[in-house]
């Protein structure tokens, strides 16, 4: 149906102009995405470095280091969320590692308040790290062995629960500090790191479980960042996808920010935290770091369409960009997006402002408040307003046709383009 | 009273620019004003009214079983418009706040538990229950409190009575804001109606201004699809009844076919020429949908059942692409970006 739909809709119009230097807008794309990625897997491998460290030896020390390698290891990834929805191959992978919201209980202990099983999980409470034998839609299940296999297999959307996130950046922020029991007050989740402590320093019990847990997922993570960063690879799947076809490439781009910009981080991450009032709300709740996960989205999005990507070692990936290619195309278009896309990392710098300077985002999430109301709105107006500019940019560089299901229509891009 | 005056007076400006234009207007404008004037307006009126109507029966007597009439009145004009989620609609999050699902957390009774349990006051102050949490407000937070065994049982003067009648007026609240807004001198309506003029910065062009109806009638229908009937099929081995929309208060069915005669209304309203393949895909929808007689959808949970169900849901899919040939080819507009697009 999608191939009968697009063949269609082409063919009513114009032939295509040719996209001047697309070939090399697209290698810049792959060029950031395989920076990025392989950033993402630098940070995740020192952030495994430091909880193996955590788990040898707990204490405040080791716990406050794997949390800054945690919050630095956001830092690459998040600027990455700018290549999921238009590439198949993040798509269907990103969930392993940036699923969200989770049902912590699944994992560990949780407060009274949490409550258990729902109409929708009725794991959400199950706790593996106490719990090394249960039943799982019908199979008994021996998690005597936490391993990454047990996690990312059979833990990870157990009973086809999404919110059984069992593997990932959240389920390790959850092992690392804990629920957030302060709802719209100032302060993240306050773990204990005897959490972790051997024999009789044990607080919360199985703590010998509750590190092989976090170890596996480490390594977990570690692992599924190894295969995304050679996807972008020179031989990588992913890159050949947008280089071999370089007008699918350039959609991917759009579809992507598009997509990132509206349903996702204005709709699903902001509009909906701040209408619910819920601090669970926030994409990064244990920890608080959500001003920061917004930022860097934001950022990503910018990236990919000015071509230019600074690493965490602060060397700089650059090359020929969508924002040129639409500079010859309409400079007009390419003027609004520009503008659009910077008026939206001034919105979500001034939420990370507010954020670091003590202004936490679960405070800007409290019934009533005004202030963190408006901080947050503006931001999300931003971003539909360059959702827009985008919308414009795909007229202009005649991509309409592949735009027919929005995001859905590059599920499938070799269809799309036959 | 003051609201309907309001909608009159913009529906007779909107008659006069659409007379205005009309000797130069090409055919995407043409459907462009085919769409305000004769799907869109007449839905926020209806629903504006029917809310009025809710509101006003919950302040006289709040008991579940006097509101279900009027609940459902007002829930079936909100399926006559909750796929036009732009503008008026989509601004300050009103679409969820008039109707937050799927509640993927179970917030809404948590959210109303803990607000009959700590008696807030935000119930007595209009002003203030609109900065309640979305999980407290709108169609399905009322559902829960007349529908659910859990809250139904209270009586006239309870507090949880007075959180009906909240709920009730800041919905109708909502809906009146809505209906100005789009129909007012300044209003959306014109905004739509004067695309690619300087009365327009939202649509530079009349193409911009068709592409976001569009996008609309093709993202309502996805969203029944996926969502409506997605969510309870669940897969084979895990059907999920209880992710149904609405099948506390029966509705599950019933909002697939509103929804399906609304997309319906709006191609048709849009079209051209009449979209022949168009229409024999959605009649056929509709007839195999009235044909389920299964309004909880509880059916998806048997094989047999499921597969009368996954039909409709691939007809609506296969609808789309009728869609395109009918509508979207000869009016050159293909869709855009969706507040669906992300997870």
């Amino acid at each position: 149906m999608k191939r009968m739909m697009t063949a269609l809709i082409v063919a009513t119009l114009p032939a295509a102009p040719a996209l001047a230097g697309a070939p090399e807008v697209v290698t810049t794309y792959a060029n950031i995405a395989e920076a990025a990625y392989g950033d993402s897997l630098l940070k995740a491998k020192a952030l495994d470095t430091a909880i193996e460290a955590l788990i040898a030896a707990p204490s405040d020390v080791t716990l406050a280091a794997a949390k800054t390698a945690w919050v630095e290891a956001r830092v690459p990834y998040q600027q990455t969320e700018a290549f999921r929805f238009g590439n198949p191959i993040v798509d269907d992978w990103e969930g392993k590692v940036n699923a969200w919201p989770l049902d912590e209980g699944l994992i560990d202990y949780v407060d009274a308040a949490y409550g258990g099983a729902t109409d929708e999980n009725e794991f959400a409470a199950l706790n593996v790290i106490a719990t090394p034998k249960f039943t799982l839609s019908g199979t008994e299940i021996d998690a005597t062995d936490i391993t990454p296999e047990l996690i990312g297999e059979t833990l990870h959307e157990a009973d086809e629960v999404e919110s059984n996130v069992a593997s990932g950046y959240h389920a390790i922020e959850f092992l690392l500090w804990g629920q957030d029991l302060n709802g719209t007050d100032h302060g993240a989740g306050n773990r204990a790191y005897t959490d972790y402590a051997a024999g009789d320093d044990c607080t919360n019990g199985n703590c010998d479980r509750r590190g092989a847990y976090l170890a596996a997922a480490s390594d977990l993570l570690v692992s599924d960042l190894e295969y995304m960063a050679a996807q972008w690879g020179a031989d990588g799947e992913a890159r050949a996808a947008v280089t071999a076809d370089p007008k699918a490439g350039i959609t991917a781009i759009l579809t992507g920010m598009g997509s990132l910009s509206y349903g996702e981080q204005a709709g699903e991450r902001m509009k909906l935290g701040v209408m619910l009032n819920d601090p669970e709300e926030e994409h990064d709740c244990f920890s608080d770091n959500t001003h920061n996960s917004h930022y860097y989205d934001g950022l990503g999005i910018r990236n990919v369409y000015v071509g230019e990507y600074v690493s965490a070692t602060g060397s700089i990936v650059t090359g020929e960009s969508l924002q040129d290619l639409l500079a010859a195309a309409d400079p007009a278009v390419e003027a609004e997006l520009t503008s659009a896309i910077n008026a939206t990392m001034s919105e979500l710098g001034q939420i990370k402002a507010a954020a670091e300077a003590g202004f936490s985002y679960d405070q800007m999430l409290e019934r009533g408040n005004a202030a963190g109301e408006a901080l947050i709105l503006s931001a999300v107006d931003a971003l539909v307003t360059q959702t827009r500019s985008i919308e414009r940019a795909v007229a202009v560089l005649d991509l309409d046709g592949a735009m027919i299901e929005g995001s859905d229509s590059l599920d499938n891009p070799g269809a799309v383009f036959e | 009273m003051n609201h309907s005056t309001l909608s009159l007076k913009g529906l007779a400006l909107a008659c006069t620019i659409f007379v205005a234009q009309a000797a130069q207007a090409g055919p995407q404008a043409q459907a462009v004003e085919r769409v305000v004037m004769g799907h869109a307006i007449p839905a926020v009126t209806l629903f504006s009214e029917q809310t009025k109507a809710l509101d006003i029966a919950a302040q006289n007597e709040c008991t579940s079983t006097a509101l279900i009439p009027a609940y459902n009145a007002a829930f079936d004009a909100w399926m006559g418009l909750q796929h036009l989620n732009i503008g008026p609609i989509e601004a300050d999050a009103r679409s969820l706040t008039i109707a937050f699902w799927p509640d993927k957390k179970g917030m809404i009774p948590k959210s109303l538990k803990a607000q009959i349990e700590a008696q807030d006051s935000a119930v007595f102050d209009a002003g203030e229950f609109a900065h309640v949490s979305i999980a407290s407000r709108g169609l399905f937070a009322l559902e829960f409190m007349l529908f659910d065994d859990e809250f139904t049982a209270y009586d006239q003067g309870d507090y949880s009575c007075h959180l009906v009648q909240a709920i009730a007026h800041d919905l109708s609240q909502t809906a009146a804001y809505i209906a100005s807004e789009w129909t007012r001198e300044d209003g959306y309506g014109t905004v739509l109606l004067n695309a690619g003029t300087a009365d327009s910065a939202r649509y530079q062009s009349e193409a911009e201004a068709l592409q976001t109806l569009y996008t609309m009638l093709i993202t309502g229908l996805e969203n029944t699809a996926v969502q409506r009937i997605g969510r309870p099929l669940g897969s084979f081995e895990k059907p999920r009844p209880k992710r149904a929309e609405a099948y506390r208060s029966g509705r599950a069915l019933r909002n697939i076919i509103l929804s399906v005669q609304a997309a319906r209304d709006l191609a048709v309203t849009m079209a051209p020429d009449t979209p022949t393949e168009t229409l024999d895909i959605l009649d056929d929808v509709l007839a195999k949908a009235h044909a389920l007689d299964d309004p909880t959808l509880a059916s998806v949970a048997d094989p047999f059942g499921r597969l009368k169900v996954e039909i409709v849901a691939q007809r609506i899919e296969a609808s789309l692409g009728a869609i395109a040939n009918d509508i979207g080819a000869p009016l050159g507009v293909s869709a855009g970006f969706n507040a669906s697009d992300g997870d």
